[in-house]
C-alpha cells in the first residue's frame, strides 16, 4: 500500500480537555461577551450613568401651590455596586441548575442587586440593596455554575460533555441571541445615499456615518452623521430618544474648543494643501454660512445647544445652559472621546473626509463590506439595554419623589431623610419591590423584541433571538455561529447587501449560507474566525500608543495643525498626530513585526489606507477595540501567527497555499480549510463538488435526524429527532477529527450502487435493501415533551385557587352499572392510581395520558394522546411548585399541579422519507427492495441503496463519488480515510483518485471502484461495470407522516362552508388558479368540477324564477306539503319573500351552486346591489 | 394491540406499587417516585407536596412499570 501522509482523522483528536476549549473559544462571543456585561460593563454603565441631581421644594421648577413655600432641597441619587448571586433554588440556598431550570421548565436566573445611594442637600449618603430581580443567565458564563468546570463536571451536572454555553434558558426553553452585523465603530464612512436628500432643502446625498462607541467601554454607541449641505454648510445628525437632530458642525466645533475661524480653516484643510482650491472654496462658504448663528467662542456655543436641548434632556434648572450644551457633547457628540480636543480632532476628520468625498478625492465606502462591519455580541446588547433600563428607572424615581413633596408637601420633604421614604420611592416608582430589569430582559430574550426609549443606535426592534434547537448537534452548534445582516436588509429589494464581497475571505464562510429569504443576510463564521469580545485594556493601549509615537508618528498637539501631505494616524477614531505615506510603510512594517513577538497586543489592527485616486480616504488606521473581527494567518517575515483584522486583509497579500507565495506576499494561510465554517469544513471532498451542492450539504446537514445530546434523559426540548443506528463516517475530514464530530453522529456508512434497477429510482428516488432496514438503516425515534398544568388549565375555568389535581379516583360515588354491580370507581384503567401514565406503556390515538379531578364540581377528565402516531410514555416527570409559604411561615401543602410527559415516537423509514449524501444529493425513498431481488457482486455484497446515475451529470459532484471509492477502500482496510478538502493535488504528486484506487487494487478490486454486478432476479451478469462503493447517508428530519395530508370531507370554514387549510386541522389543499387552468386544458371538467364544487362548498340554493332573488326565497312552516314523512322526505312550502314577488303565486327552484354565491349575493346586497340569477327551464 | 395494556383494574393497582411493599402502597394510597436530582425513592400520597424528602428538590420522575409491556415483534 502507498504510505499516504494523511493522518487518520478520527484518532486525531487531543485530550477531553483541549477538546472542550476548543468549543468554547468557538462560542467566546457568546459567552465571553456576556461575562463581559456582568463584570466589566454594568459597573461601567453605573459610573457613567452617575448621580441623578434634582431639586424639590420652594425653588423646583414644577413646585405646586402647596410646596411654593417650603424649603428647597437639592437631592442626588445614583446606584453602585452591582452585586450578583448565582442561580438558586428555595431558601435552602442550594445551586439551581441549568438542569434543573430545563426540566422544572423554568428559567435560568441569577440574582442582581444593586445599591442605591442618595444624598440630600450634599449630606452624607443614605444607601440600601434593591434587588432588581431574577435575572436570566448565560450558560457558561461567570454566572452560571458549569463555569469552567472540566468535561466530567459537567456530565455528574447532567450536562453535556461537552457542553460550552450560550443559551439562556427561558421557561425550560433554551434561546439564543443572534450575532448581528452592524457598522464598524469609531471609524468614519463616507456614504452616498438618496435618502439623505430627504432630511431637508438643500441637503446633498453625500454623507459622513461615525459610530461612536463610548469611551469606557460599556458597549453604548451613538452614530453620528455629518451631512453635506449643498449651501456649503455641514449638519451633525444624532438622536436623542428617537427624535433626530441637525446640528451645524461649526457649532459643535466652536463648543468643542475650536473657535476662530482662521483655525477652522487651517485645521480642515491643512492636508489639503494650498493648492486645493475647491476645497479651500468650501471651507470658505462653510465659515460664511456659520456666521448667520452669531455664535463665535466656545461659551456661546455651548450655552446655545445647551438652550435648545434642555427639554430634551429632562432637566430642571439644576444647571445652566453652558452645562447643558456640556452635557450634550459628552451624550450625544463624538463619545468615543472624552476630552473635547479629541472630539475636536475626530470631527474635524470627519469634515476633512466628508470634504474630499464631495468633491471627488476619495470615493464611497461600502457599508457592506466586511471592512467596515463588526459584530453586535449578546452581552454587549443586554448591557446597553440594561444601562438604558436602569436610567429609566432612576428618570422615574425622580420624578416620583418630586410628585411625593407637591403633592404630600412638607410632610414628604422631612421623610427625605429616612431610608423608609426611599424603599417606597422604590417599590412605588422603581419597578416594584422585585425590581423589573431582570424582568424586562427576560421578556427581551423569549421575543426577541426590544422594547427601548432610545433605539439604542439599533436597526431593528424585533428578531434578536431564536430557539436554539437541538436536532442535531451541527444544528445547534451553527446558531452560535451564525450572523446575521439584520431585519432591515431582509425587506430591502435591492440584492447589493447579499453579494458575497471577497473582504469577506477568512472571516465569514462563503459556503455555509442558506439559499432562499436569508441567502447572504445570514452568514456563519469561519473556524478560525475570533470576535474581541473585550477591548484591550488600558496599559496595552498605551503602549499601541507610545510604540507608534516611538515608530515616528508626529504627535498632534493642541492647536497645531499637520503639513500637506501627512496622512492621518487614528487611533481607535481618535486623531493622534500624522506621517508621510513612507514613514507610515516604515510604522506598519514594524507594527506587525512587534504585533507578532509580542511588543504589542497580538488583535491590535494595523489597516493602511494609501492615497489612491477615488480610493478610501487616506490614513493609517489603527484599532484596539471590542467586537472586531480577528483570525489568524502566518506572517512569512518572521513565520509566526499574526492575527488580522478584515480592514486591514483588502490591503495585504496573502497567498492561500505555500505555492501561490509571489515576491510582494507578506502573509500566508495557515490552512486553506481555514476559510470555511465548521459545518462546511466537514462536507468531505467538497473541492471537487459544484459549490452549490455544498452550500445544500450545510443546510441538509442541520436538517438531519442524528444525535442530538448525550444527556437525554434530562433534555425536556418540544421534540428531539434521535437516530437510532449512527456510524462514524469512514470517510472524513480532519475538521471532523479535530472538533470530535463522531461524539455526535449524524448517520450511516451505506453500500450505494449507481444503476439504473427498477424503475423505482427514477427522479432521485432511492431505492432501500429491505434487508437492510431490518438491520436498523435508519431507524430513529422522535422525543416529545409535553407539559401539563393544572393551574393554567383552573385559571382558564376563571378559578384563582388550585381546585384540580391529578388522580385516577373518581370524587362522586360511581353509579352502579345496569346488572347492579357496583360502578368503576377507577378512571382510567389504564393509567395509575395517581393519574398518570405508566412509564414504559404505549398510548395510541385516544389513550388516556393522564386524568385529573376538579375538587369543586366533582367532576373528572381525562387528557388524550392526541396524535394518530403509537408513542412510548419515555419519562413522567412530577414537576413540584417553588414552595410558597404561609403566613404562620409553614410551608405550603400542595398537590400536584404541573406534569412533564415525554413520549418515543418510533419513526423507522417509511416510503417517502428523505435521506441525503453529505454532497447535496438529496433523495426519497421510493421502495424496500427483498434483498434476495437486488443485485449483488462477485464477493456477495448487495447494497443497502441504488440511486440513478442521472444524480451525478448536471450536479456534477464528483465528491460523492470520490467518497464511495475512499469510503469502500476504508472498509476494505479497516480504517478511516483523510477527506480533507485542498489535501490532494496534482502538485502533491498523490490524486484522490489514485489514492483510493490502488488501495481498492491492492484489496483486489477494480482500480476505479467499478464492478461487475449479477441481477438479483435472474442471476445474469449485468453488462456494465457498475459503480458501487461506500457512502455515508443521512436521515434527514422530512418525513412523510409529518406531511401526508388527505381528506374527502372535513372541517369547513363557518362562512363560505369551503374546507379550511391546514393539515393539522384535517383541512384540504388548495387547488388553486393554476390547477384549474391545467385541468381546463385537458378538458376535465367533470373532475374540475368534482373538485371545486362537489368536494368543496355544494349548497343547493332556492332560487326565485320571478325575480331571481337568491337571498328572498323563505320557508314557511304552517304550509307542510306533505305529512308523516321523515324530516328528509318533508316537503316546505317555500314562498319569495321580496316586494315584487309579495302575494303573487311563488315559483322557486332549488339549483345547486357553490355556496360562496350565496356569501356574495349577501356581500353585495349589503352594498345595496342586487344580484338576479336568470333561471331557465 | 396488546392485551397487556388492558389488564384488568386491580392488577394494574398491585402492579404499578414498588416491589419494596406491594400490599402496603396500595392500601395506603401511596406512589413512589426517584428524585431526578438525588436518585431517592419517595413515597408520596396523592395530596403531597411534590419535593425530594432527602434532597429537596422539585422533579420526581414516576418509576418505570413492572406491568408487563408487550413489544410487537414485527
Amino acid at each position: 500500500m502507498t504510505s499516504s501522509s494523511h493522518k487518520v482523522p478520527s484518532t486525531t483528536a487531543g485530550s477531553e480537555v483541549a477538546h472542550l476549549a476548543k468549543f468554547r473559544t468557538l462560542l467566546e462571543p457568546h459567552v465571553d461577551g456576556f461575562s463581559y456585561f456582568t463584570d466589566t460593563a454594568l459597573p461601567r454603565a453605573l459610573e457613567d450613568i452617575g448621580r441623578f441631581t434634582f431639586q424639590v421644594g420652594g425653588n423646583a421648577p414644577n413646585a405646586s401651590e402647596a410646596t411654593k413655600n417650603l424649603p428647597t432641597r437639592t437631592i442626588e441619587c445614583w446606584y453602585t455596586e452591582p452585586t450578583w448571586i448565582k442561580p438558586t433554588s428555595g431558601r435552602e440556598g442550594r445551586p439551581f441548575l441549568p438542569k434543573h431550570a430545563r426540566e422544572l421548565g423554568e428559567s435560568y436566573n441569577a440574582e442582581l442587586k444593586l445599591t442605591f445611594n442618595y444624598s440630600i442637600d450634599g449630606g452624607p449618603a443614605g444607601t440600601f440593596q434593591r434587588r432588581q430581580g431574577p435575572f436570566p443567565v448565560m450558560l457558561g458564563s461567570s454566572l452560571c455554575h458549569t463555569y469552567g468546570l472540566e468535561s466530567d463536571a459537567l456530565v455528574k451536572m447532567g450536562e453535556e460533555a461537552t457542553e460550552f454555553g450560550g443559551p439562556f434558558i427561558i421557561s425550560g426553553i433554551e434561546r439564543c441571541i443572534r450575532l448581528l452585523q452592524v457598522p464598524r465603530c469609531n471609524v468614519a464612512l463616507a456614504i452616498k445615499r438618496p435618502t439623505y436628500k430627504s432630511r431637508g432643502s438643500s441637503y446633498s446625498e453625500y454623507g459622513v456615518a461615525y459610530r461612536s462607541r463610548r469611551w469606557n467601554d460599556d458597549c453604548s454607541t451613538i452614530t453620528n452623521t455629518f451631512h453635506w449641505l449643498t449651501s456649503g454648510s455641514m449638519k451633525v445628525r444624532f438622536s436623542v430618544r428617537k427624535q433626530e437632530f441637525l446640528v451645524p458642525a461649526v457649532i459643535l466645533l466652536r463648543a468643542c474648543g475650536v473657535q476662530g475661524d482662521n483655525e477652522i480653516f487651517s485645521r480642515l484643510t491643512s492636508q489639503a494643501g494650498a493648492k486645493d482650491s475647491w476645497v479651500l472654496e468650501r471651507v470658505r462658504l462653510l465659515l460664511h454660512d456659520a456666521k448667520q448663528h452669531g455664535i463665535y467662542t466656545s461659551q456661546e456655543a455651548l450655552a446655545y445647544i445647551g438652550a435648545r436641548f434642555r427639554a430634551v434632556l429632562g432637566r430642571g434648572n439644576e444647571r445652566n445652559d453652558v452645562q447643558c450644551g456640556q452635557e450634550v457633547l459628552d451624550k450625544f457628540v463624538i463619545i468615543d472621546q472624552r476630552s473635547l480636543e479629541d472630539k475636536a480632532n475626530t470631527m474635524l476628520m470627519c469634515m476633512r473626509k466628508l470634504l474630499s468625498f464631495v468633491g471627488g478625492r476619495c470615493g464611497a465606502d461600502n457599508a457592506d463590506s466586511l471592512q467596515n462591519l463588526e459584530l453586535l455580541l449578546p452581552g454587549h446588547l443586554i448591557a446597553t439595554f440594561v444601562k438604558e433600563k436602569i436610567e429609566e428607572q432612576l428618570t422615574s424615581m425622580r420624578k416620583g419623589v418630586s410628585k411625593e413633596i407637591r403633592t404630600r408637601g412638607a410632610k414628604a420633604l422631612s421623610e427625605l431623610g429616612e431610608p423608609a421614604f426611599w424603599g417606597k420611592i422604590c417599590d412605588r416608582y422603581g419597578g416594584g419591590a422585585a425590581g423589573n430589569i431582570g424582568k424586562k430582559v427576560a421578556h427581551f430574550l423569549s421575543t426577541g423584541n426590544i422594547v427601548s426609549s432610545s433605539g439604542l443606535d439599533l436597526m431593528q426592534v424585533s428578531g434578536y433571538t431564536i430557539v436554539a434547537e437541538r436536532l442535531n448537534f451541527l444544528r445547534y452548534i451553527s446558531h452560535y455561529r451564525s450572523v446575521h445582516r439584520g431585519q432591515f436588509f431582509m425587506t430591502m429589494k435591492t440584492t447589493a447587501v447579499r453579494k458575497l464581497l471577497p473582504d469577506s475571505w477568512g472571516f465569514l464562510c462563503p459556503v455555509h449560507t442558506p439559499d432562499g429569504g436569508p441567502c447572504g443576510l445570514l452568514n456563519h463564521l469561519a473556524v478560525k474566525c475570533e470576535t474581541q469580545t473585550r477591548s484591550m485594556d488600558m496599559a496595552k493601549r498605551d503602549r499601541v500608543l507610545e510604540t507608534l509615537l516611538e515608530l515616528g508618528v508626529t504627535a498632534l498637539e493642541p492647536g497645531t495643525t499637520m503639513p500637506a501631505k501627512y496622512l492621518d494616524v487614528v487611533l481607535d477614531g481618535r486623531v493622534i498626530g500624522g506621517a508621510t505615506i513612507n514613514e507610515c510603510n516604515e510604522i506598519v512594517k514594524e507594527m506587525r513585526r512587534l504585533k507578532v513577538i509580542g511588543g504589542i497586543e497580538k488583535t491590535t489592527e494595523v489597516a493602511l489606507f494609501p492615497p489612491i485616486q477615488m480610493g478610501p480616504f487616506p490614513g493609517l488606521f489603527v484599532g484596539t477595540g471590542m467586537c472586531r473581527f480577528i483570525r489568524p494567518v502566518q506572517h512569512r517575515d518572521t513565520g509566526m501567527v499574526e492575527y488580522l483584522g478584515p480592514m486591514e486583509q483588502p490591503f495585504l497579500s496573502i497567498a492561500c497555499m505555500p505555492e501561490d507565495i509571489r515576491e510582494e506576499t507578506t502573509h500566508v494561510e495557515l490552512d486553506p480549510n481555514n476559510l470555511f465554517s465548521l459545518i462546511a469544513s466537514c462536507t468531505p471532498f467538497s473541492d471537487y463538488n459544484q459549490s452549490p451542492r455544498n452550500m445544500y450539504q450545510c443546510q441538509m446537514g442541520k436538517q438531519t435526524m442524528g444525535s442530538p445530546a448525550h444527556s437525554l434523559p434530562h433534555r425536556t426540548d418540544n421534540k428531539l429527532y434521535r437516530i437510532q443506528n449512527p456510524q462514524a463516517p469512514l470517510v472524513q475530514t480532519a475538521r471532523h477529527g479535530e472538533f470530535k464530530m463522531d461524539d455526535y453522529p449524524n448517520g450511516t456508512n451505506a453500500v450505494v450502487a449507481v444503476l439504473s434497477y427498477t424503475g423505482f429510482d427514477m427522479e432521485d428516488a432511492m431505492i432501500l435493501n429491505k434487508s437492510s432496514y431490518e438491520r436498523g438503516f435508519g431507524h430513529a425515534s422522535v422525543y416529545k415533551t409535553k407539559i401539563v398544568d393544572l393551574k393554567e388549565e383552573a385559571e382558564r375555568m376563571g378559578s384563582k385557587e388550585a381546585r384540580l389535581r391529578f388522580s385516577n379516583q373518581k370524587l362522586a360515588p360511581p353509579r352502579p352499572n345496569r346488572d347492579g354491580t357496583p360502578g368503576e370507581t377507577v378512571i382510567d384503567g389504564s393509567l395509575g392510581p395517581d393519574g398518570l401514565p405508566h412509564v414504559g406503556q404505549w398510548v395510541e390515538e385516544g389513550d388516556a395520558l393522564y386524568s385529573y379531578v376538579d375538587e369543586l364540581t366533582g367532576k373528572e377528565k381525562v387528557g388524550r394522546h392526541k396524535e394518530m402516531e403509537k408513542a412510548c410514555v419515555q419519562n413522567v416527570r412530577l414537576l413540584g411548585a417553588e414552595r410558597g409559604f404561609t403566613k404562620g411561615g409553614k410551608a405550603k401543602k400542595e398537590a400536584l399541579q404541573r406534569l412533564s410527559v415525554t413520549l418515543r415516537i418510533p419513526r423507522n423509514p417509511v416510503i417517502g422519507d428523505k435521506f441525503s449524501s453529505r454532497h447535496g444529493q438529496k433523495g426519497v425513498m421510493s421502495i424496500l427492495w427483498p434483498q434476495a431481488d437486488m443485485p449483488f457482486s462477485e464477493s456477495g455484497i448487495s447494497p443497502d441503496c441504488i440511486i440513478n446515475p442521472h444524480a451525478f451529470p448536471s450536479r456534477m459532484t464528483i465528491g460523492m463519488l470520490i467518497e464511495s471509492m475512499a469510503g469502500k477502500a476504508g472498509a476494505l482496510h479497516g480504517k478511516f480515510q483523510d477527506a480533507t478538502p485542498f489535501s490532494y493535488h496534482e502538485s502533491k504528486g498523490q490524486l484522490a483518485i489514485d489514492q483510493f484506487g490502488e488501495q481498492l487494487q491492492e484489496a483486489g478490486y477494480s482500480y476505479y471502484g467499478s464492478e461487475p454486478l449479477y441481477s438479483g432476479v435472474t442471476g445474469q451478469v449485468m453488462h456494465a461495470d457498475l459503480y458501487i462503493g461506500v457512502v455515508f447517508y443521512q436521515r434527514l428530519r422530512h418525513m412523510v407522516s409529518d406531511k401526508a395530508q388527505v381528506r374527502a370531507t372535513g372541517a369547513v370554514n363557518q362562512l363560505t362552508r369551503q374546507p379550511i387549510k391546514g393539515r393539522k386541522k384535517g383541512g384540504g389543499i388548495r387547488l388553486g388558479e393554476m390547477e384549474r387552468d391545467a385541468l381546463l386544458s385537458h378538458g376535465s371538467a367533470y373532475l374540475l368540477h368534482d373538485r371545486l364544487m362537489a368536494c368543496s362548498d355544494t349548497h343547493v340554493a332556492h332560487v326565485c324564477k320571478r325575480c331571481g332573488g337568491v337571498l328572498s326565497s323563505q320557508t314557511r312552516r304552517q304550509e307542510v306539503l306533505s305529512a308523516g314523512v321523515g324530516v328528509e322526505n318533508m316537503r316546505l312550502k317555500w314562498i319569495c319573500t321580496s316586494k315584487q314577488c309579495e302575494g303573487k303565486p311563488d315559483e322557486i327552484v332549488p339549483i345547486r351552486q357553490p355556496y360562496v354565491f350565496k356569501y356574495l349575493a349577501n356581500e353585495l346586497a349589503g352594498m345595496g346591489i342586487k344580484m338576479q340569477c336568470k333561471v331557465s327551464a | 394491540m396488546d392485551n397487556a395494556m388492558q389488564v384488568d383494574n386491580t392488577a394494574s393497582l398491585a402492579a404499578t406499587s414498588t416491589a419494596i411493599n406491594p400490599l402496603k402502597s396500595r392500601e395506603k394510597g401511596f406512589c413512589e417516585y426517584r428524585c431526578g436530582d438525588c436518585g431517592h425513592i419517595n413515597s408520596l400520597k396523592l395530596q403531597d407536596a411534590i419535593r425530594c424528602r432527602q434532597c429537596g428538590f422539585r422533579v420526581l420522575y414516576k418509576i418505570r412499570t413492572n406491568r408487563m409491556v408487550q413489544f410487537e415483534a414485527r
